[in-house]
């Protein structure tokens, strides 16, 4: 969002033990860089760099932060520390696992294992949304192995969509970005909004009016399988919440997908929380549940026994 | 009410400016208004002059010295804008895919709040200064079809900015098609608070740091300094730029402090994080790890 961008660290520079080979990407609040260690196994580095609070010149290596950004700058490095605090304690395969923290530069680097892959959000936007539903029967269900986990040690990640689901070569996922992940007993005030991202974040994060809590993560969950048939984001929920024009799955895609999975995405997108799933490991059963009732009903074909599901 | 205004247009490297910017005010209300005519079409600066005029003129009759309600009345100003825009094009003869187009933003302060509604990518910048502790930066989203692709996630923003698509927009004034016209809710402003109507040829090379600079220096040195700014980075091409800046200053700084609507900031002051601190915190999180052999600190 920010244009006036920091310089990246140069290709070749050390970092410790490891040694930076390019940028992968920048966001606002930091940059991602493909690293090796002293191995030369690859590593995702995320270095922490608010565009908004400090700035790198070309070829500096420390950011230069004005006196009176100092405390926003340290403001943001303690919610760099809740995302390194919560990855750092969990083991999961669905979820990015976390090699190394350390302090350089006057900032701090959240040391990640690389994997080769693409993301969820380019996997839709190559193929225009309509994902197989076997396909996405079985990657959802990682994506909510590795949630369970996730909110069993107590954390919301409240930040799911498209572009922070990795898809390994294997086609099996990872959960990245724990940037607006939270405690859920640390949930006092709203979050600040800049961590949202429409259409996939809960009604609840944009309104104080319910808690947070594994629901709101379940939410986005419905989103992304929407958004896998749709090729595009739901409608965001603040707008629907004046004026839902949220076509339903059962609705839109009666014809190729089952009752049962089209059921479970509009359920997880209902506006009150209580009425969406509860909990990661329960909807991941459904999904995982195949049974013959869970055909289209629509096409004759499939009635016929075509394969696949 | 209280309040400092500074706007500013420029033409950069194009032969004219297509934008048009005005602001007015009575003792209770305030209204500001930009409008960016469209390059692709004949007469954009009409387009963008009728558009304000439009909008100014319902001010000036309706704002008596209060508006009774300001966001019917922005929704309402900007769809008359949009007939009249519709009606010169006809009355010139103009063929409906050449006609006169303009996005809009305007926006009402009164009573302490503000409240704004707009078609097409010109934006409308608030920034909640929270003075020591923090910044929050809201921006109004654009009628554009990048943007559509940044909420679907199909593109992120960097290549928003970068992208070829990056001019069209879906919504605007004038035209075949009603414009879609986006309301906001009122927000209570507080206390050095910053409002910035702007062009996309403003925003646009400068991003969020537009708004973050604006609500951190005295509005009449940084007006022209964003400016130069925007203006350097776009390079010789550059748009056409318009800004159009509000600072809110509550009448008495010792009033309490005005809760905004739940959900929609962080009002909680910051504590004070020291070098200590952050030696512990990643001394704690290193001893999470199974093994964190490498790195630089110990």
């Amino acid at each position: 969002m920010f244009s006036q961008n920091n310089h990246a660290l140069p290709p070749g520079c050390e970092l410790g033990d490891y040694r930076i080979e390019r940028q992968i990407s920048a966001g606002g609040f930091s940059i991602v860089y493909l690293a090796h260690d002293a191995a030369g196994t690859p590593v995702a580095i995320k270095e922490y760099m608010p565009n908004a609070l400090s700035l790198r010149g070309e070829g500096e290596i420390a950011p230069n932060i004005p006196p009176e950004h100092q405390a926003d700058f340290n403001h943001g490095l303690k919610l760099f520390f809740e995302e390194g605090r919560a990855l750092t304690g969990l083991d999961h395969s669905n979820v990015v696992r976390v090699l190394n923290f350390f302090r350089a530069n006057d900032t701090v680097y959240l040391v990640m294992r690389f994997e080769t892959g693409h993301t969820l959000r380019d996997h839709i936007r190559q193929h225009r949304g309509r994902l197989s539903e076997a396909f996405l029967r079985k990657m959802f269900s990682g994506v909510l192995d590795g949630l369970g986990e996730v909110h069993g040690c107590g954390l919301l990640h409240l930040d799911i969509k498209p572009a922070n689901i990795w898809l390994r070569d294997d086609g099996s996922p990872v959960l990245l970005d724990f940037g607006a992940a939270r405690y859920a007993v640390d949930i006092g005030p709203p979050a600040p909004r800049a961590m949202y991202t429409p259409g996939y974040a809960a009604p609840e994060q944009y309104h104080g009016k319910f808690t947070l809590g594994p629901w709101t993560d379940i939410y986005a969950v419905g989103a992304c399988m929407y958004a896998a048939l749709a090729g595009s984001a739901p409608q965001a929920a603040d707008e629907r919440i004046v004026d839902d024009e949220l076509l339903p799955a059962r609705q839109r895609w009666g014809m190729e997908y089952s009752p049962r999975l089209l059921a479970t995405i509009d359920d997880c997108l209902r506006l009150d929380p209580p009425r969406r799933p509860q909990h990661a490991r329960a909807l991941q059963a459904t999904l995982n549940t195949d049974t013959a009732a869970d055909k289209p009903p629509g096409s004759w074909l499939s009635r016929i026994g075509l394969k696949g599901w | 009410m209280n309040y400092n205004i500074i706007q500013e247009s420029r033409i950069g490297g194009r032969e004219i400016n297509q934008d048009r910017a005005a602001w007015l005010a009575t003792g209770d209300a305030v209204l500001m208004v930009v409008a960016d005519g469209m390059g692709g079409h004949l007469q954009g600066e009409v387009a963008a002059q009728l558009a304000v005029d439009t909008v100014c003129q319902r001010f000036g009759r309706e704002a008596r010295p209060r508006l009774a309600d300001p966001a019917r009345f922005l929704d309402d100003a900007l769809r008359h804008a949009h007939e009249s825009i519709v009606r010169h094009a006809a009355a010139c003869r103009i063929a409906t895919h050449a006609a006169p187009r303009t996005t809009c933003i305007a926006c009402i302060v009164q009573d302490g709040q503000a409240s704004w509604a707009h078609a097409g990518d010109s934006r409308l910048y608030l920034v909640h200064d929270r003075g020591e502790t923090h910044q929050r930066v809201l921006h109004t989203r654009d009628h554009s079809v990048v943007q559509r692709m940044v909420d679907d996630g199909m593109i992120g923003p960097e290549e928003a900015a970068r992208h070829p698509l990056r001019n069209r927009v879906f919504s605007c004034l004038g035209g075949a098609t009603e414009p879609r016209i986006d309301l906001s809710d009122p927000v209570s402003l507080q206390h050095g608070d910053l409002i910035a109507l702007c062009t996309d040829g403003a925003w646009s090379p400068l991003g969020d740091a537009l708004a973050t600079e604006l609500a951190r220096s005295p509005l009449t040195s940084t007006v022209p300094n964003l400016l130069d700014a925007a203006e350097r980075a776009a390079g010789p091409g550059a748009d056409n730029l318009t800004l159009i800046a509000m600072r809110w200053e509550a009448p008495d700084p010792d009033v309490p402090t005005i809760t905004l609507r739940a959900g929609e900031f962080d009002a909680q002051a910051l504590p004070q994080i020291s070098d200590d601190d952050i030696e512990r915190a990643v001394a704690d999180i290193r001893g999470r790890l199974p093994h964190a052999t490498t790195g630089v600190s110990s």
